[in-house]
């Protein structure tokens, strides 16, 4: 929900974690979330869930940044919560072919259940640990640009590219969001998301049962 | 949870539980965790709980919470929730499923637009959406009334009329037995929706469903609920 409340220029922006479980999902945030903010920004719980203010070209950002369970086990979790986010980072280990695959199996899912709303990276963490690499650095570029998404080499460990993943992500979706509000703005028949708009047809004969309920305007 | 009326109460309650669990977690380590870890964990301390209330107290939750709170640490955390009483709902061993269900996929969308739907009710042009939601919220809502009510119920019959499904129940493991009320609720469930009849079509449903307990009493939960869905289509 890229809801700018009230005409206000304030974005607010969901986040969703993605990636194999131990690929540093959670350092990765962690380390972006804290470094700059001394804590404070930090909730009161702990780091699965996090909120980042930011300020970009005059405009407020709040970014929440859900983390989930990247366990195989979990996986059928996934549109729980990626569900209405406006941004995904989808993490892989640079040593882990395996998670790489990972990664392209979310890429396609959200294709497939949120279309080209979403605003993709792709980040291969861990790039300290660059000699034991597994996933080439061709491979992964040539597959985000096939599928529309950024490719980010990042290292939680040594802070590198963590802000230039979250400022690129930030950017693209405000220029998502202002896109759709310009598309609201000039023609409103088709102002629901074609997705919101698809699903209004298998709800109809649920709905003409249950008489004289909606007298209320 | 369960005893606070407003659904901001109930989340804060929540909250200060996942903090709990997040306290206890650290107790023993220095590190952070992430949802990672924390999923497991409030899935085992949920199975362990034994909270009867859990489900209905959610389900409250997503749908009368603030929307603008849903985006929140309130919402995140109720989101793992729902994940993870899912996540326990539809748990099969050996069997890895890597996707979630239809129907509760379907029960997320429909949440998720009778929900964001009250966010852009200012805009005119969607005014005639938000005059037709609510009557869908009233008749889901309705509907999971009238599917507790009628687990209740049959729930009841079942005591009144036949022991041995008391007995039964009294007699299984609690994981059997949690396996068995869920099955049961949402066969009742399912009957209601469709046959609609007269109570004692219900009645008699129980004690279909009370004679296949008697008789599979024996059997792995797996084999009876097998054979009682078999049971169960041939009779719808």
């Amino acid at each position: 929900m890229a809801a700018a409340a009230g005409g206000s220029r304030t974005y607010s922006f969901k986040v969703v974690l993605l990636g194999e479980g131990c690929v540093g999902k959670t350092s990765l945030v962690l380390r972006y979330c804290e470094n700059k903010f001394n804590d404070k920004h930090i909730t009161t719980l702990q780091a699965s869930f996090l909120t980042k203010k930011l300020n970009i070209t005059g405009k407020r950002v709040n970014l929440a940044i859900w983390d989930t369970a990247g366990q195989e086990r979990f996986h059928a979790l996934g549109p729980i919560y990626y569900r209405d986010s406006n941004g995904a980072v989808l993490v892989y280990d640079i040593t882990d072919q395996d998670s790489f695959q990972k990664v392209k199996n979310w890429v396609k899912e959200l294709r497939k259940m949120l279309g080209n709303d979403i605003c993709l990276c792709i980040v291969g963490n861990k790039i300290d640990l660059d000699k034991d690499r597994n996933v080439s650095v061709e491979e992964a570029e040539s597959y985000a640009e096939s599928v529309g998404a950024k490719h980010f080499h990042t290292s939680a460990k040594l802070n590198k590219g963590i802000e230039e993943l979250f400022l690129d992500l930030c950017k693209r979706m405000m220029e998502t969001a202002q896109a759709d509000e310009r598309l609201k703005g000039n023609g409103s028949s088709q102002s629901a998301s074609s997705r919101r708009g698809v699903q209004i047809v298998d709800d109809e004969p649920q709905a003409t049962p249950s008489g004289g309920c909606c007298s209320s305007g | 949870m369960h005893k606070a009326s407003s659904p901001n109460k109930k989340v804060e309650i929540l909250l200060k539980v996942c903090k709990t669990i997040y306290h206890s977690m650290t107790a023993n380590a220095s590190k952070v965790f992430g949802a990672d870890d924390f999923l497991p964990c409030l899935t085992w301390v949920l199975l362990r709980s034994d909270l009867v209330t859990l489900q209905i107290d959610t389900d409250y939750m997503m749908e009368l919470l603030d929307p603008a709170q849903l985006q929140g640490e309130g919402g995140y955390y109720l989101t793992t929730l729902y994940a993870a009483l899912y996540y326990i709902s539809s748990f099969r061993p050996r069997l890895a499923v890597r996707q979630l269900s239809v129907e509760a996929q379907q029960s997320l969308n429909q949440w998720h637009r009778r929900r964001t739907l009250h966010c852009n009710q200012s805009r005119r042009s969607q005014h005639r959406r938000t005059i037709r939601r609510p009557m869908c919220r009233e008749k889901t809502l309705q509907g999971s009334d009238n599917e507790a009510e009628s687990a209740e119920k049959s729930g009841r019959d079942c005591a009144s009329g036949n022991p041995t499904s008391e007995q039964r129940a009294e007699s299984g493991t609690e994981a059997l037995q949690t396996l068995d009320e869920g099955r049961e609720e949402e066969l009742e469930g399912r009957g209601q929706s469709q046959t609609s009849g007269p109570s004692n079509e219900v009645i008699s449903q129980c004690d279909n469903i009370a004679s296949n307990d008697r008789s599979h009493s024996g059997f792995s939960a797996a084999g009876a609920k097998d054979s009682e869905e078999e049971d169960r289509d041939d009779f719808i």
